[in-house]
């Protein structure tokens, strides 16, 4: 679980992210100016593991901004999507530049990538009788060992990651099988039943219908 | 690139060939007449020749005469070889210059000739006259007359070019603001719907994402209507209707909570719609700027004033004079204040702003009759 301190002064979009990153099991910060990001940042600097953070903010821009948060790893979430801007934003020190509108999918990917950079990324998810190491890719069930294949890891591995937010097919095969399978979406529905059975997740991995998957907890 | 830029290199280039085209075939049509009429002067020449040579009143020594004429033409920059039923009288044109038509232009030496060839019966002997007349001039002025059409078309394009792209890129840049404007509304609207859509929720959290939804849809719909205002005003016609103050300072005041207003205006000439736009934007500003925002009619003079922030010197300087903002200066995005000057235009009224840290700030609109 990652403390992530978001800076953005519009309020509908603050709380959508915040909301968002709670789902998936991180708590967060919010600031609605700069320099109140600031102030977070320095109040809260060792907790925190990253910020996602506006460019367009009312009393000073996220390029000033950032300058006052050298060591924290940013991500910009912005409206401004022309070229220079996002040199711009990379050149000077973020992370990650994600332009608005995005999906939730995507902001959720881009701040697992960017945690991951820094090993600040969960390493052990815990569930029920479950617990499970996404860093050495091994499960146990009451104290004893799941075997899982290779892609029923992979699979599961996606499902915690996006925790409580629903899956598609189609993103459960990318996100497993990887972008090069071009296979059957009911190969995911066989996956599934079988992660299901093996870890006694029946009521947890609900089936969202006509869509995907969820992992609720 | 950006999509207006390519737009505008597609035009330019379209521009530039239908320019050089055009430019080309005048000169073309301007070489064909030049050509023609030198090519008739060679015509006349030799025919000249001719008809001289059937003139001859003594033929016991024709050839010596045709001889001095020849002679004649060539101090005059035309060369000719006459023959009298095969024997060869005069010899001017070089013998290894192949032709093969009547009329045509060969090149000797590096320069252009026209080149005639004829049989006259002269007197009953059979004449071979071969005229050979320099045109070397008409090329040279084409040329010249190129290059000077060259250097039109390159002024030409650089003007039309500068002019363009000053053109485009001011179309863009409030095209490229209320895109950005739209960004966030959209990206609430998508991201609840994906919120309710994907995420494990409650009731209470459905509703509450349900309202942002509606909350920022309405947003939207304020913004393109904008967009359609902007695009009535770069038409520049507006409807001139008489409108209640009183309405509009109630209906302003109804829309914003808060808003103080005094009037005594009975009405204002303009168009309704850009005139509630121009009150609506002046009005949000002061909103966002401070706590107090107070809207007064009086006289000819309609102020909105707000107790926020003084503004800063430079900034009051755009605001009233230069309305061209450097990308740092804008807050937000500056869209609003260009639209409110562009409205303020159009109605031929004036706007100022005035600030300091005791009086707050104060938008005064001067409304002309």
């Amino acid at each position: 679980m990652a403390e992530i301190l978001i800076v953005e002064d519009e309020s509908g979009i603050n709380e959508l992210i915040r909301r968002t990153l709670t789902m998936t099991g991180h708590h967060c910060l919010q600031a609605y100016t700069g320099r109140e990001g600031v102030q977070l940042a320095q109040d809260n600097g060792c907790r925190i593991d990253l910020v996602l953070l506006d460019i367009n903010l009312p009393d000073m821009d996220g390029f000033q901004v950032i300058k006052e948060m050298r060591d924290l790893p940013v991500i910009y979430v912005t409206a401004r999507d022309q070229v220079p801007d996002r040199v711009r934003g990379l050149n000077s020190g973020a992370e990650d530049y994600i332009v608005k509108p995005f999906a939730m999918e995507e902001l959720i990917a881009r701040v697992q990538v960017v945690l991951r950079r820094f090993h600040k990324e969960e390493k052990l998810f815990y569930l029920k009788d479950l617990q499970v190491n996404l860093e050495e890719h091994v499960v146990y069930r009451r104290g004893k060992e799941v075997v899982l294949t290779n892609r029923e890891f992979r699979l599961l591995q996606a499902l915690i990651v996006n925790k409580n937010i629903a899956l598609s097919r189609s993103q459960l095969l990318d996100l497993a099988w990887g972008m090069d399978y071009f296979g059957d979406d009911r190969t995911v529905d066989v996956h599934i039943q079988r992660i299901r059975r093996k870890l006694g997740l029946e009521q947890q991995i609900k089936t969202i219908f006509k869509y995907g998957y969820r992992l609720e907890v | 690139m950006q999509l207006w830029k390519k737009n505008y290199l597609i035009t330019f280039l379209l521009f530039l060939l239908v320019l050089n085209t055009g430019l080309f075939c005048l000169s073309q049509v301007l070489f064909q007449n030049d050509l023609e009429r030198w090519m008739e002067m060679a015509l006349m020449g030799e025919q000249r020749f001719a008809y001289a040579v059937s003139e001859f009143e003594d033929t016991s020594d024709i050839n010596e005469q045709i001889k001095y004429i020849c002679r004649g033409y060539y101090t005059g920059n035309a060369r000719m070889t006459v023959l009298a039923n095969g024997e060869s009288i005069v010899n001017y044109v070089p013998a290894d210059l192949k032709f093969s038509y009547s009329a045509d232009i060969v090149t000797y030496s590096g320069r252009k000739y026209v080149l005639l060839h004829d049989t006259e019966e002269i007197q009953g002997k059979f004449y071979e006259i071969i005229y050979m007349e320099d045109i070397s001039q008409v090329y040279k002025e084409q040329k010249e007359r190129l290059a000077g059409l060259a250097c039109v078309s390159l002024m030409l394009a650089a003007i039309i070019g500068t002019m363009l792209y000053i053109t485009m890129k001011k179309i863009y840049k409030p095209v490229n603001h209320i895109a950005h404007e739209l960004r966030n509304p959209l990206t609430v609207i998508q991201g609840y719907g994906q919120y309710v859509q994907m995420g494990n929720i409650c009731g209470e959290d459905c509703f509450f994402a349900g309202q942002q939804i509606v909350k920022e849809a309405r947003t939207l719909a304020e913004r393109v209507d904008r967009l359609l205002i902007m695009g009535n005003l770069r038409e520049g016609t507006i409807r001139c209707l008489e409108i209640n103050a009183d309405t509009l300072f109630q209906e302003l005041k109804e829309s914003y909570e808060g808003l103080e207003t005094e009037n005594d205006i009975i009405s204002i000439t303009g168009d309704p719609n850009l005139i509630k736009c121009l009150f609506q934007n002046l009005i949000s500003n002061g909103k966002r700027a401070g706590e107090r925002v107070k809207l007064t009619g009086k006289g000819k003079y309609i102020t909105v004033w707000n107790d926020g922030k003084e503004i800063g010197e430079e900034e009051l300087r755009y605001l009233n004079k230069n309305h061209r903002w450097p990308r740092e200066t804008v807050k937000n995005n500056g869209f609003g204040i260009a639209l409110c000057y562009d409205i303020i235009k159009l109605h031929r009224w004036k706007m100022s702003y005035a600030s300091s840290r005791e009086e707050g700030t104060t938008v005064t609109i001067q409304i002309m009759e």
